[in-house]
């Protein structure tokens, strides 16, 4: 078998390990041959509890972390920038902001809540696409500008936060990852969009592929450009938002699993996304299983664990582009 | 195909193509030449509806080219790039294979005859025995001729080539400029291309199109357009021009002028 072939085994092997792990372990214990019986014939109390808490906990957890690296391959292809990340760039910070003011003003409306995530990405996607725009896009001009975004997006999340002891629990949810208190409803909500956005970013891979390539070679083979750059960014700004919306603020996601997911699979478009989904579900899943075993029973949120792993791995990587771009 | 008085500008302040008009004869090749910076590149961007023209209109088959719908342009002109960039890891079968791009429906296509159109355009390039390797393992001549073969699987009447022999040795652009010769001489291909050298230029095209500071300044068969006159004047440099029993006409580089070029 090839290179390509073992990846996804082992990804798949090690998604399914983790899955059971993680509804194994915690302050309930139960073994795996309790599980399953008590999943499906529903009698279990301990099993209830964990079906109840646990349960939607890790489909969130998995449906975040393919969204979000699914996203960052979208964003890198259009941007034609392997720094591009929604979480870097301010474009999941825009969606939270949002998300925000939205939980605050209308906290009935939840299901919704996605939707106005998504509204807040597109506006930071937008900034951060006109500002660095100079007839082409440097890579790391856009870059800056994205953290800017960022920082603006994130300070004005915080200051709203910050307004004093008013400061409610359903609002910090939105801003922090922690996948603590998530429900069936959350999990309904994040399944429909997160799902969608999925199903889409496959049907766009084609066009993913041909974007990696330069505009006009692209549009020399038919390729309405600017449409497909469009459609592919609005994808990829959904699931940043989705994932933002239900899981809260994660960096660097959308960096680190497509750089290693290309140098496992390939930049074939029709294998990088759905690996990564693969991977990134794997590797969200284990920060949140990890974060609320290793401290037990204080918690580490995923987001924290995850800047401590991407903060590093984004030096790295600026400093391999800036070797890709000084010599040519 | 023809160009209706075209204008062009990239920034809206300085005009690179000043009210171009022209034609491209079927069946034949065409040579664009010309100066540095004199809009040669940029007319082939609007002939191949890459640029969008201020004013004027290229047309093809009786319909201006921004009226085409990119799929339905990309069934009838295929362009080689100078520049060209694609993933490291790509293989040379699956860059040529997005030649067949522009046949892509919703329910996938003819698969046969995408194949047998890239295994023609492989066979064309002389790349066959390379297909499996990915194309940053080719030679800077193997490279080329794996966009050629891209453009080729397109299976256009017309193809565009802006400067194919830049990058290559002389051996390699020799070989390449037979190899187009071949395509026009023997699949009727109409080629366009942007060429730098004057003796390549003359040798190898039915038709020259000259162009100096966004005008073409001259057009026709080569023994008309190239002259030492015509040189002083677009290029400002001197030159003798001869007929020689085995190369034909040739142009020979005897001394520049001071440059009064814009």
């Amino acid at each position: 078998m090839t290179r390509k072939g073992w990846s996804f085994v082992v990804v798949i092997l090690l998604l399914l390990a983790a899955i059971v792990l993680s509804m194994a372990i915690g302050s309930i214990k139960v073994g795996f041959a309790e599980l399953i019986r008590g999943l499906l014939t529903g009698t279990n109390e301990k099993v209830e509890v964990i079906r109840d808490l646990r349960l939607p906990r890790l489909i969130v957890a998995l449906f975040v972390g393919a969204s979000l690296a699914v996203s960052g391959v979208l964003l890198q292809a259009v941007m034609r920038n392997p720094l591009a990340d929604a979480g870097v760039i301010g474009i999941s910070s825009g969606a939270g902001l949002i998300s925000l003011l939205f939980v605050t003003l209308f906290p009935t409306l939840f299901f919704w809540l996605p939707f106005f995530a998504f509204l807040g990405g597109v506006f930071a996607c937008f900034l951060v696409y006109s500002l660095s725009w100079k007839s082409g896009l440097s890579p790391l001009r856009l870059v800056l500008v994205g953290i800017a975004v960022n920082a603006t997006f994130t300070g004005l999340g915080q200051s709203f936060n910050y307004r004093g002891s008013y400061a409610v629990t359903s609002v910090n949810q939105a801003t922090t990852s922690i996948f603590t208190l998530k429900t069936w409803t959350d999990v309904q909500t994040m399944l429909i969009y997160g799902t969608a956005g999925l199903v889409l970013a496959m049907l766009l891979s084609s066009w993913c592929n041909l974007l990696a390539m330069q505009d006009k070679t692209a549009r020399n083979l038919g390729l309405h450009v600017h449409r497909a750059r469009l459609l592919v960014s609005a994808v990829a700004v959904l699931l940043a938002a989705v994932a933002t919306a239900i899981g809260g603020l994660i960096a660097f996601v959308g960096l680190l699993v497509p750089h290693i997911a290309r140098s496992l699979v390939g930049s074939n478009h029709r294998t990088l996304i759905p690996f990564s989904a693969l991977s990134g579900a794997l590797l969200i899943l284990t920060a949140d299983t990890l974060g609320r075993t290793v401290l037990a029973p204080t918690e580490i949120p995923a987001s924290i664990i995850m800047t401590v792993i991407g903060g590093p791995f984004l030096i790295f990587l600026l400093r391999r582009s800036a070797h890709m771009h000084g010599d040519s | 195909m023809e160009i209706h008085n075209v204008v062009f500008s990239y920034d809206k302040k300085t005009d690179q193509l000043k009210g171009v008009s022209g034609s491209v004869p079927k069946g034949k090749i065409t040579t664009i030449i010309g100066p540095n910076g004199c809009g040669k590149s940029t007319l082939l961007g609007v002939m191949s509806g890459n640029h969008l023209p201020g004013g004027g209109q290229a047309v093809l088959d009786g319909k201006a080219i921004h009226h085409y719908k990119p799929k339905e342009l990309a069934r009838k002109l295929a362009v080689v790039h100078q520049q060209n960039g694609a993933p490291s890891d790509m293989t040379v079968e699956r860059l040529v294979a997005y030649g067949r791009m522009p046949y892509r429906t919703m329910f996938g296509g003819d698969r046969e005859e995408d194949e047998r159109a890239v295994d023609w355009a492989l066979s064309c390039t002389n790349l066959e025995a390379k297909r499996k390797l990915p194309i940053d393992r080719l030679s800077g001549g193997e490279r080329q001729r794996v966009w050629v073969a891209m453009a080729l699987a397109q299976k256009t009447p017309i193809l565009f080539l802006d400067e194919p022999t830049t990058y290559l040795d002389i051996y390699y652009q020799l070989e390449m400029l037979e190899f187009i010769r071949e395509l026009n001489r023997k699949h009727g291909l109409t080629i366009v291309m942007v060429l730098h050298d004057i003796n390549q230029a003359i040798r190898y095209s039915d038709k020259i199109i000259v162009m100096k500071d966004g005008r073409i300044v001259a057009a026709g068969e080569p023994e008309d357009v190239i002259t030492e006159r015509a040189i002083r004047e677009i290029y400002g440099v001197e030159a003798i021009v001869r007929r020689e029993p085995e190369a034909g006409l040739h142009v020979i580089l005897t001394g520049i002028r001071p440059l009064v070029r814009p």
